[in-house]
């Protein structure tokens, strides 16, 4: 964590050093959902590349102590903007947390459940009788019986083993068989750097609605009164995404330039396998927000569907 | 347990019973009938202070998040902590048993070894020089950094948070013992060794009846913040508990559960640290003595 506080230094410094010279602009706060890694290279290369100063903007960024508190943080208007996930979204708001996303990082789901090769495991059906490890996420239950059951089994035909944040360790270390929660982009990716081939269910494969990973979430009472400081925002992270996508390489320097720490072997190819998922576009479809809301909704994880239109809000299509 | 039981009738006056041991000295048993209205009076004294002061703070909790407007997930009122407390009774009753259970195993494992451990080191100079520097040091070992070590170790079940809890209690047992033991009055000892008692006699005699009021302070401490240890175990690696229903609310947005998990972690605690002060008093009944022989000199 404290590398990663070094590294939210950094990006604030950054980001300051290039606004000093230019007109006064908006102070906005944005916080990320976690320390920063290769999900976040865009954002990264958004204020590398000035884009967030030249929409007007003075980015103070924050690294958060838990995952869930930027959602907390947004509603109580400590925070302006974050980065979250469609799932956080949906728990917030079937809680009574007055927050929406505004925009996408990540467009498609990164979470899956993933195994060994060696386990022998080749589909959902094979788990049977098997440990599955999970960190908690409030969704793990529901994705791993949605999984099970496309295959004709059921979560209760699992020993389900709460892992914490171990996910690789409780998997190399064979405590369990798979686990749910890690990302294709990152626990895989530490896996195989550990010479170890990895097999994976994408829930969406499986039954689950295709979701956003990660989202750009601000609250309701400031999407209604400063609508276009958002806008700028979302636009300008937009920017980011688009020069990630066009110059990766360009991008990926930003990112490391703003935190030296993490030019490594592994950012660089947890970066190549995000970049098929970046965002190519700011424009939420409400057909993904309700199905997804339906599906939490259905297996119980939340009482009742929440309204799409009250999750999202297309700021800047 | 069994060395408590050993050594309390012997010390407080061998062959005479239990309660003669317990009762106050002369004046106050002569009063009768105005020495239980004071009794109920110094029961009162000591429930209602504490009663009062807890109502003090809910309400000006409650009166804050209502006049601030403190959104519940920020900080829930009092009120709605007691409606979940109430409505998820079943849920938060089943969870406390888990991690009431590891906390109990733990204590009592950490417990007999503590003890065992602190009369070796009290026995012999070079166990005493060869362990007690490695006791302290893993007093400095920060439980929730090794949490997920131990938890590869001793596997995702009972047994790791067993073993945390009874880390965090072990050294206070240990290092209160060492010190009780020790505390012993030489001169006592000294009229021992005269009449040909042997070292395990001085022990027996002497050396634990001295240490008992030492290992219930260490006991009392232990079990209290013995339930933080069962709680980081949980959160590391568990499906079942307390501590794993914390962090499963707090990432569905549950505050107010998770503030509920935590009156509930506060009850416990300081149940155990009652129950242990209970036990002590009816185990050490000369101790009963001279605290009503202080509080009669206080009066």
């Amino acid at each position: 964590m404290a590398g990663g506080a070094a590294a939210a230094l950094a990006g604030v410094l950054g980001a300051g050093g290039r606004t000093e010279a230019a007109a006064p602009g908006t102070p906005l706060t944005f916080m990320l959902d976690w320390f920063p890694n290769p999900d976040h290279v865009p954002l990264y290369a958004a204020l590398g590349a000035g884009y967030f100063t030249q929409a007007g903007l003075i980015i103070n960024l924050q690294v958060p102590a838990n995952a869930d508190d930027p959602l907390k943080l947004v509603a109580a208007r400590k925070v302006d903007v974050a980065v979250n996930y469609e799932s956080g979204v949906i728990f917030a708001r079937a809680q009574g947390l007055p927050v929406r996303s505004i925009g996408l990082v990540v467009a498609q789901p990164l979470t899956t459940v993933m195994f060994l090769r060696s386990s022998g495991i080749r589909r959902p059906r094979d788990l049977a009788g098997r440990r599955v490890g999970f960190a908690v996420s409030g969704l793990e239950d529901a994705m791993i019986d949605q999984i099970l059951r496309s295959d004709g089994v059921t979560k209760a035909n699992v020993t389900l083993v709460n892992v914490g944040f171990d996910i690789v360790p409780a998997l190399l270390s064979r405590k369990v068989d798979a686990v749910i929660g890690g990302y294709r982009n990152v626990e895989r990716i530490q896996i195989e750097m550990q010479g170890q081939a990895v097999g994976m269910f994408e829930p969406e494969r499986y039954g689950v609605p295709p979701f956003y990973e990660l989202v750009l979430i601000a609250g309701d009472a400031a999407v209604g009164s400063r609508r276009d400081v958002l806008a700028r925002f979302v636009r300008a992270a937009g920017r980011g995404l688009a020069l990630t996508v066009a110059h990766p390489e360009e991008a990926f320097k930003h990112y490391i330039r703003l935190n030296p720490k993490l030019d490594d072997a592994f950012n660089r190819r947890s970066f190549e396998a995000t970049l098929p998922a970046y965002a190519r576009s700011q424009r939420q479809l409400r057909e993904r927000w309700a199905a997804f809301s339906g599906w939490m909704a259905a297996q119980k994880v939340i009482s009742s569907p929440v309204p799409a239109d009250q999750l999202y809000a297309n700021l800047a299509p | 347990m069994s060395v408590l039981r050993a050594a309390g009738p012997e010390t407080a006056g061998g062959p005479a019973p239990d309660r003669a041991g317990s009762a106050a000295p002369g004046p106050a048993r002569a009063s009768g009938g105005a020495a239980a209205g004071a009794r109920l009076r110094a029961y009162a004294a000591r429930i209602v202070p504490p009663l009062v002061l807890l109502a003090i703070i809910l309400t000006a909790w409650e009166a804050a998040v209502r006049v601030f407007d403190i959104p519940f997930y920020i900080l829930p009122a009092p009120s709605r902590i007691a409606g979940v407390l109430a409505g998820d009774r079943a849920l938060l009753l089943g969870e406390a048993a888990v991690t009431l259970g590891e906390v109990m195993l733990g204590f009592a494992i950490a417990f007999v070894v503590g003890v065992v451990l602190a009369l070796a080191i009290f026995s012999s100079r070079t166990v005493e020089r060869a362990v007690y520097p490695l006791v302290i040091a893993s007093q400095t070992v920060p439980v929730f950094a090794i949490a997920p070590l131990l938890v590869v170790w001793f596997g995702y079940g009972t047994l790791s948070k067993i073993v945390m809890a009874a880390l965090i209690v072990f050294f206070p047992i240990v290092v209160n013992t060492v010190d009780g033991l020790r505390a012993a009055d030489p001169d006592m000892v000294n009229l021992l060794v005269i009449l040909g008692a042997g070292p395990a006699e001085i022990v027996r005699r002497v050396r634990v009846p001295a240490a008992l009021p030492f290992v219930f302070s260490g006991t009392r401490i232990a079990i209290a913040t013995s339930v933080i240890g069962a709680v980081i175990g949980e959160w590391v690696g568990s499906t079942r508990g307390l501590g794993y229903l914390m962090i499963h609310a707090n990432a569905q947005l549950h505050v107010d559960l998770v503030f509920a998990v935590i009156v509930y972690l506060s009850v416990m605690a300081t149940a155990l640290f009652w129950t242990v002060s209970f036990v002590e008093w009816t185990a050490l009944p000369w101790r009963r003595a001279e605290a009503a022989a202080q509080a009669e000199w206080e009066a």
